[in-house]
C-alpha cells in the first residue's frame, strides 16, 4: 500500500482546538507595554492526538538507516546505536545549563576532556577542540587556524590554498569564507593528486593544501607522504578533510603522515544520528604547531586528579559557535568509542573497507568503475548502461527507491560522469549487499527492455518524480495561514 | 562487536570475490610503517559497563530543576513529552539530508512546516531550514549583508546589547573578510576595545542607542545589528529604525527570541531585512550548550543571497504536491568557491523539534508561555528590588530576564546559593570585567511562585 500524505498543519487547523495547555499564572500579573504587542499570531490549532498522528505519518514517508539500506557515498550512513541515545538523554546531561559553574559541571567537562583525548588517540594529533558544530565549521576553523599561524609568523602574503578536483564543495567554499584563494588541482590517471601539477602549483604564496584521504573516489592517496612533504617544503600546511575517516579507524592515523589539522564528522565516523540533515558535530584536531590556534574554549585539567576547566588556547582564532559545541553529539561519540576501544576501532575500519571492496567487485561487472584499484570505504561507478544509453544515473537512482533502497550519492564527485558514489559501511552484512546487487541487475535489464519504467521511476513511493525546476521557478517557501 | 554484521564465512566469501587473501591485503596503499597503528585506547567494553560509567559521569553534574534562574543565551523552558517522543523516531533521526526527495517527504514536509510557522512568528517572507545556533546565525547574517553590498560596504554596526559570545563568534567569522565590527557604546570603535573596557558601560541602552546607531550608519555600513530582547533581557521599540537605515542603503538585522514573539511585535513588522534567533526555547533541551537551533529569515528580495538550505513546494509528474530542497545554486555543492556560505549539514532534527513544539503549543499555548515568562520575571524583579542592597533599574522594559545590582560580588552569591540548590542567575562579571556586582536573572514558566519566593529570601540572607 502506498502511504497517504497528510495535509499540512495549517490545512488541518481548526479554530479553538488545543494541544498543550500551560498552568495558570501564580503571581500577580503585570501590565504589557501595549504599543509593543503584536496584532495577531496565527499558529496552527490541533489536538495532541492530531499532532502525534501527523508527525508519525510524516516519519513513515522517510527512508532511514533503521528501515532501509542507505549507501549514500561520503555520508557514512552506519548504524546509530541505541545506547548512544540513552546516554545523551541522561537527566544529568540533558537538563544541564551551559553556564552552570564549572565546579558544578564536572561530569560534562570530564566527558569532553576524555573525548578530546580519544579523538587525538585515534587520529594521531596533539590537541582537539570540540566546538565546531559540523564538518563545514570544522573546515572553517582549520583554515582560519592556518591563516592565524601564517599571520603570526609575518607571512600574511600566503593566500593560495590548493584543492584537488575531487574535493567536496565545502572545501572551496570554506577557503573563500576564510578570505583565501582556492586553486584547483587535477587528479592523475590513478585517482591520486597529480604530483607534477602539485609541484607546479606550489610557490611562496602557498598557504595550504586541503586534502580528503581517502578521497571522494574512495581511493587512498598513494603518495600521501610525498604530497604533504612537498607542501611543507614550500612552507605550507596540510588540512585533512576527515569526512572519510571511517576507512582509517585503526588502520592509519592521519597525524602520522604529515596532516597538520583535520576535522572529524562525529555524525559519520562516530555513529551519531544524521537527523535528516543535522545536528552534526565537527571537532577539529591539530598537530602541536597549530594547537595554540584551536577555537575554544577547550577542556583542560591542571593536574592529575584535579578538576577540569575551560581554557581558551593561547592564540585561539576565537569562538566559532555559542558555548562549547554540540555536546549532545559528543556524548554519543564518546559512548561509541568507549564501547569499541582500540581493537573495535580497527574492526570498524577493516569491515567498512571489506564491504566496499566486495560491493565493488560485484558492481564493476555491471557498471563502469574507472579506477582499477582496491578502494577504501567507498567507490564510484558510472550510471552508464550498455544497450540503454539514454538511461541516466538519476533514472537508476529513482528506480532503486522502488526496490526499497536509498540511492547512492549521485552526480558527485564531479570528475566522474554520471557518478554513483556508493558507501555501504561496516553495519551492513553480505546478504544486504547481495540484495543491492540483485536490485541493480534487475534495473539494468529493465533499462534495456522497458526503459520507460526507469524514466518514470519511482512508481512505488508516496509520490512520483518531483519537479525540482518548478520548485525554483514558482518559488513557494512557506504556507501562509 | 555487535555493530559489525558479517560472519567469518561471509568474510571469506567476500575476500574470494574481491580476489585477495586477507582483509589486510586491502590496505596495501597505506604506508606500511604507519599501517595498523596501536591506538592508545582501552579495550572494548560491554554496553552494560559503558552505561554504568557514563551514568556515573552524568551524576557528577549538579542537578537543578525548578530552582534555576540561569539564562544568558539558553533557557529552561517546558518541553511537552510528545516532542522528544516524535523527534526520536528512527525514520526522522537516522535519515540524512533529503537528497532523494521522493524517499524523504517526511523530513521535507516537516521542514516546510517549520519554515511556514517561523515565517508567521518572525513576520518574514522567508525562513531557511536552520543554522547551527543563534550565534552563527548572526555571524552569517553579517556576512550576508556585506556580500549583498557587493564589497562596497565593509562595516557592521553592532548594538551593545548583543550577547558577548555572539560578538566573539562574529569576530571569528568576519576576521578574514576585512570587515570592521563596530560597537557604539561609549564611542568605542572595535569589539576588542569594547571587551577590554569591561563592556557595555552604557547599559541600559534604551531608545537612545537606536538613534545613535541610525546616525552612525553611513555609506560604508552594510548593516546594523540589534538584539531584541537584548542579552540583558531589555526590550526596545524598533519602529522607524528600518526606514532610517534603508534611506542610507543600510540593512537592519534583528536577533530576536521566539518565545518573546508569542506576545510581541515581530521584527518583520518593523521592516527588518534579516532576522535571526536562538531556537533552543522551542522544545530543545539545554544539553550543556548544544545541539541548538539557528533561526534565520530574510526578505524575499534577499533570498538568493541567503546561506543555508531551503525547502520549497513543487509537484510530482502527476501534479500532486510535494517538497524538495530548492535554490541549490546558492550552495557549496553546486557553487563551490562562489557559494553564499560553506554550510552543509545544519540542525535538521532541531528544526523538526521546533515544528512539533509549535504545532503542540499553537497560538494560544505560545502566548501563555510568553505571558507566564513576562509576569513571573516582573514579579521576581519587583520582589528582589525591595531587598536592601539590591536594585533592579527602573524604567527598563524587559522580557524573561533582567539585571540586578547586588551588594557583594555576584560570583559569591552564585557560589553560596548553589550550595543550597538554587542557581540565582548569571554573574555578569564572567563576561564583563566591569560588572562584577551584577546578576542576570531569568525567570520562565518553569519557576513557580514558591521558587521565586525562595530565591528572594535566599538573596536576602546573603546580603
Amino acid at each position: 500500500m502506498i502511504k497517504p500524505i497528510p495535509a499540512l498543519l495549517y490545512e488541518q487547523s481548526e479554530s479553538g482546538r488545543r494541544a498543550a495547555v500551560m498552568p495558570d499564572c501564580d503571581v500577580p500579573e503585570s501590565t504589557f507595554p501595549e504599543e509593543l504587542l503584536r496584532a495577531d499570531l496565527k499558529l496552527p490549532e490541533l489536538s495532541e492526538p492530531g499532532v502525534v498522528r501527523y508527525f508519525t505519518q510524516l516519519s513513515q514517508l522517510n527512508f532511514s538507516i533503521d528501515t532501509n539500506f542507505y549507501p549514500l557515498g561520503s555520508c557514512t550512513m552506519k548504524y546509530n546505536p541505541k545506547v548512544n541515545e540513552a546516554m545523551a538523554s541522561l537527566p544529568g546531561f540533558l537538563g544541564h545549563h551551559p553556564l552552570q559553574e564549572e565546579m558544578l559541571s564536572q561530569g560534562s567537562l570530564e566527558l569532553m576532556y576524555r573525548l578530546q583525548e580519544q579523538l587525538a588517540a585515534v587520529s594521531g594529533f596533539h590537541s582537539v577542540s570540540l566546538q565546531p558544530a559540523a564538518g563545514a565549521q570544522g573546515e572553517f576553523a582549520g583554515i582560519s587556524m592556518i591563516r592565524a599561524y601564517h599571520e603570526s609568523r609575518g607571512e600574511a602574503h600566503r593566500r593560495r590554498v590548493l584543492i584537488p578536483d575531487s574535493a567536496h564543495g565545502t572545501n572551496p567554499a570554506t577557503v573563500t569564507m576564510a578570505g583565501y584563494e582556492p586553486v584547483e588541482l587535477p587528479s592523475d590517471a590513478n585517482g591520486n593528486v597529480d604530483l607534477q601539477a602539485l609541484k607546479e602549483a606550489c610557490d611562496d604564496n602557498l598557504a595550504a593544501l586541503m586534502i580528503t584521504n581517502p578521497n571522494t573516489l574512495g581511493l587512498f592517496e598513494e603518495h600521501i607522504e610525498e604530497v604533504t612533504g612537498t607542501i611543507h617544503e614550500f612552507g605550507g600546511l596540510v588540512y585533512g578533510d576527515g569526512a572519510n575517516m571511517n576507512a582509517l579507524l585503526g588502520t592509519l592515523r592521519p597525524g602520522d603522515v604529515g596532516i597538520d589539522v583535520m576535522h572529524f564528522n562525529l555524525h559519520k565516523t562516530f555513529s551519531t544520528p544524521h537527523g535528516g540533515g543535522g545536528p552534526g558535530s565537527g571537532p577539529v584536531a591539530a598537530a602541536e604547531i597549530l594547537a595554540p590556534f584551536l577555537p575554544g574554549p577547550v577542556v583542560e585539567r591542571e593536574a592529575e586528579g584535579g578538576p577540569y576547566s575551560f581554557v581558551t588556547p593561547a592564540q585561539s582564532i576565537g569562538s566559532i559557535k555559542l558555548f562549547y559545541g554540540n555536546f549532545g553529539m559528543n556524548i554519543r561519540a564518546f559512548t561509541y568509542i568507549l564501547m569499541h576501544g582500540a581493537s573495535g576501532m580497527r574492526e570498524l575500519g577493516e569491515n567498512a573497507v571489506l564491504n566496499a571492496n566486495y560491493l565493488k567487485s560485484r558492481i564493476e561487472k555491471l557498471l563502469p568503475v574507472k579506477y582499477k584499484r582496491n578502494c577504501m570505504h567507498e567507490f564510484v561507478a558510472g550510471g552508464k548502461i550498455e544497450g540503454a544509453e539514454e538511461i541516466t544515473t538519476r533514472d537508476i537512482a529513482k528506480r532503486l527507491l522502488d526496490y526499497g533502497m536509498h540511492a547512492p550519492t549521485v552526480y558527485f564527485p564531479l570528475i566522474v560522469k554520471e557518478a554513483l558514489m556508493i558507501e555501504p559501511t561496516e553495519s551492513e552484512n553480505k546478504r544486504t549487499l547481495d540484495a543491492f546487487v540483485e536490485a541493480l541487475e534487475t534495473i539494468i535489464s529493465e533499462a534495456r527492455e522497458h526503459p520507460g519504467l526507469l524514466h518514470g521511476a519511482p512508481h512505488e513511493m508516496p509520490l512520483k518524480r518531483l519537479d525540482e525546476v518548478k520548485a525554483v521557478k514558482d518559488l513557494v517557501l512557506c504556507m501562509h495561514p | 562487536m555487535g555493530y559489525v554484521a558479517n560472519t567469518n564465512a561471509d568474510k571469506r566469501a567476500m575476500l574470494e570475490s574481491i580476489g585477495v587473501n586477507s582483509i589486510a591485503d586491502l590496505f596495501t596503499d597505506v604506508p606500511e610503517e604507519h599501517r595498523f597503528p596501536e591506538l592508545p585506547l582501552p579495550p572494548p567494553l560491554s554496553e552494560l559497563d559503558v552505561s554504568r560509567e557514563i551514568e556515573a559521569l552524568s551524576e557528577r553534574n549538579m542537578r537543578v530543576s525548578g530552582m534555576s534562574f540561569l539564562g544568558g543565551g539558553a533557557w529552561n523552558h517546558f518541553i511537552p513529552r510528545a516532542v522528544p517522543y516524535l523527534a526520536s523516531r528512527s525514520e526522522f533521526a537516522t535519515a540524512y539530508t533529503p537528497y532523494q526527495p521522493e524517499a524523504s517527504q517526511g523530513t521535507l514536509q516537516a521542514l516546510f512546516e517549520y519554515q511556514s510557522m517561523l515565517c508567521e512568528l518572525l513576520g518574514m517572507e522567508v525562513v531557511n531550514a536552520s543554522h547551527y545556533d543563534g550565534a552563527t546565525s548572526v555571524a552569517e547574517a553579517a556576512l550576508m549583508a556585506v556580500n549583498a553590498a557587493r564589497g562596497k560596504r565593509k562595516k557592521v554596526l553592532v548594538s551593545g546589547g548583543l550577547h558577548p559570545q555572539y560578538r566573539s563568534v562574529m569576530q571569528t567569522y568576519l576576521q578574514a573578510m576585512q570587515v570592521k565590527l563596530m560597537a557604539l557604546s561609549a564611542g568605542i570603535a572595535s569589539a576588542e576595545a569594547f571587551h577590554s573596557a569591561g563592556g557595555s558601560p552604557d547599559y541600559p541602552f534604551g531608545q537612545a542607542e537606536l538613534k545613535q546607531l541610525a546616525a552612525a550608519a553611513d555609506e560604508e555600513t552594510a548593516c546594523v545589528i540589534v538584539q531584541n530582547p537584548d542579552f540583558f533581557g531589555s526590550i526596545r521599540d524598533l519602529a522607524g529604525l528600518a526606514d532610517e537605515l534603508h534611506a542610507k542603503g543600510v540593512l537592519l538585522v534583528v536577533h530576536t527570541d521566539p518565545i518573546y514573539l508569542g506576545l510581541f511585535r515581530p521584527p518583520g513588522a518593523d521592516g527588518a531585512d534579516i532576522v535571526t534567533g536562538e531556537g533552543q526555547p522551542l522544545g530543545i533541551d539545554l544539553s550543556f550548550g548544544g545541539p541548538y537551533l539557528g533561526i534565520f529569515g530574510c526578505t524575499k528580495k534577499l533570498v538568493r543571497r541567503m546561506p543555508g538550505r531551503l525547502t520549497g513546494q513543487t509537484t510530482d509528474t502527476e501534479g500532486t504536491r510535494g517538497f524538495v530542497l530548492t535554490l541549490n545554486t546558492r550552495e557549496q555543492h553546486i557553487r563551490r568557491e562562489k557559494a553564499t556560505s560553506n554550510i552543509c549539514t545544519n540542525q535538521g532534527l532541531m528544526a523538526l523539534r521546533a515544528s512539533i513544539y509549535l504545532a503542540l503549543m499553537g497560538q494560544a499555548g505560545l502566548r501563555e508561555v510568553a505571558s507566564l515568562c513576562y509576569h513571573k520575571s516582573h514579579y521576581a524583579a519587583a520582589e528582589i528590588d525591595k531587598l536592601t542592597g539590591f536594585a533592579v533599574p527602573d524604567d527598563i522594559r524587559f522580557f524573561r530576564e533582567f539585571v540586578v545590582q547586588v551588594p557583594i560580588p555576584a560570583a559569591e552569591i552564585v557560589k553560596g546559593l548553589s550550595q543550597q540548590g538554587i542557581v540565582p542567575g548569571l554573574d555578569l562579571g564572567r563576561y564583563f570585567s566591569g560588572r562584577r556586582n551584577e546578576l542576570l536573572v531569568a525567570v520562565t514558566e518553569m519557576n513557580t511562585k514558591d521558587d521565586i519566593d525562595a530565591l528572594v529570601s535566599a538573596l536576602e540572607n546573603v546580603a
